[in-house]
């Protein structure tokens, strides 16, 4: 209740400053007057009367001062004045307010850049369902030098797996140019996206039937982004062929937004 | 004369203010004199801590103030205790005559 009669009092006070300041003027004026009459009345001259009241009352500005201070909005007021005092600066000096506001510009631009990529490199888990109970298997020798899985040998591994709920392969494909762009691609099996739980926005996602014999006609499916920036949202982009490394591919359909590659190679 | 006034302590001139007021509204000028009249003018209460207190005591919500006209049919601001100012003043009163006792007690030892 307190702090409520506090809070529409600091209102009143802030908002109608004008006439909170008006009426301590009054307020004041009276008490001086009122004093000058009682001087007069005691048999000083109207003159003598002033002089004195005038040095009794001191500072009036002062007094003015500490009762804004009492009525406890002086934070406000300050900040506001001090922001009026720096735009009359900043008008006096353009060049130096120019400086000021590029260089605030230029550190908040490289914090907000730097943030962005940290972000989505480190911050950002992967857009997927579950993607804590996902493992990557990669295979060196005792050179320490890489090999990819054949696609038998994949087979094998997914056959004989008991230890997960599924086995998904998949090798990227970097800079593709494709009708004149350039993508980032990524060749994957056909469990792929209900492995990760990825849905369409439009058409379909693969399915294991695309990958079920080799030599079937290959499909692709196109980020949100790829579609969006390349293809110019093409609302009938779902069953045109794009020519990617020499084989013609459907496109089947676009993955939701925010969909991106599961692995980024160094 | 001036050297029989005494300086107010801090934190009594809260307590004389809404004493003051307990008897009836009254503006900023009448209650200086009205202290310093029923003080016997050894109180004299300067407007440059009187009205910063008004402004203080109002905030706290012991006392209100509303515009009305004055005896000289001028405009004045009217200060009035509010329920919460009169208890205020009946706990200072009785705390203030406690310590002034007791004080009087110590300085009579000798």
């Amino acid at each position: 209740m307190a702090m409520v009669r506090d809070l529409l009092y600091g209102f009143r006070v802030l908002f109608n400053r004008d006439i909170v300041e008006r009426e301590l003027d009054e307020e004041l004026r009276f008490h001086f007057d009122e004093q000058v009459k009682k001087y007069v009345r005691s048999g000083l001259s109207h003159a003598d009367a002033v002089r004195q009241v005038r040095m009794e009352f001191g500072g009036v500005a002062s007094v003015k001062e500490e009762c804004r201070e009492a009525r406890g909005v002086m934070l406000v007021d300050t900040v506001l004045q001090d922001v009026r005092y720096a735009i009359r600066g900043f008008r006096r000096t353009p060049g130096f307010a120019v400086m000021v506001v590029m260089t605030i510009a230029l550190g908040l631009g490289l914090n907000t850049s730097v943030f962005t990529i940290f972000n989505a490199y480190v911050l950002r888990p992967l857009s997927v369902r579950d993607p804590y109970s996902l493992y990557l298997f990669t295979w060196q020798n005792r050179n320490g030098d890489g090999h990819l899985f054949t696609w038998r040998e994949f087979e094998d591994f997914r056959k004989q797996n008991r230890a997960f709920s599924e086995v998904v392969g998949l090798e990227p494909l970097n800079f593709v140019r494709v009708e004149g762009h350039t993508l980032i691609g990524e060749l994957v099996t056909g469990n792929y996206f209900r492995v990760l739980g990825v849905h369409a926005v439009m058409g379909r996602p693969l399915i294991p039937e695309d990958a079920a014999a080799p030599g079937r006609e290959p499909v692709v499916m196109l980020s949100s982004a790829a579609w969006r920036n390349k293809f110019a949202s093409d609302p009938g982009i779902v069953g045109r062929k794009l020519m990617i490394h020499g084989y013609p591919l459907e496109v089947v359909g676009v993955a939701r937004d925010g969909e991106r590659r599961l692995f980024r190679r160094k | 004369m001036a050297n029989e006034r005494v300086e107010l302590p801090q934190g009594t001139l809260h307590l004389l203010t809404l004493r003051t007021l307990a008897l009836e509204p009254q503006h900023g000028w009448g209650i200086s004199e009205r202290i310093q009249q029923i003080s016997s003018n050894v109180l004299k209460v300067q407007q440059g801590s009187l009205y910063p207190a008004l402004h203080r005591l109002e905030r706290r919500g012991w006392i209100r103030a509303h515009w009305a006209i004055s005896e000289n049919s001028r405009r004045a601001k009217y200060y009035e205790l509010t329920r919460a100012g009169r208890k205020q003043q009946e706990s200072e009163a009785g705390a203030w005559r406690k310590l002034s006792a007791a004080v009087a007690q110590v300085l009579d030892m000798v």
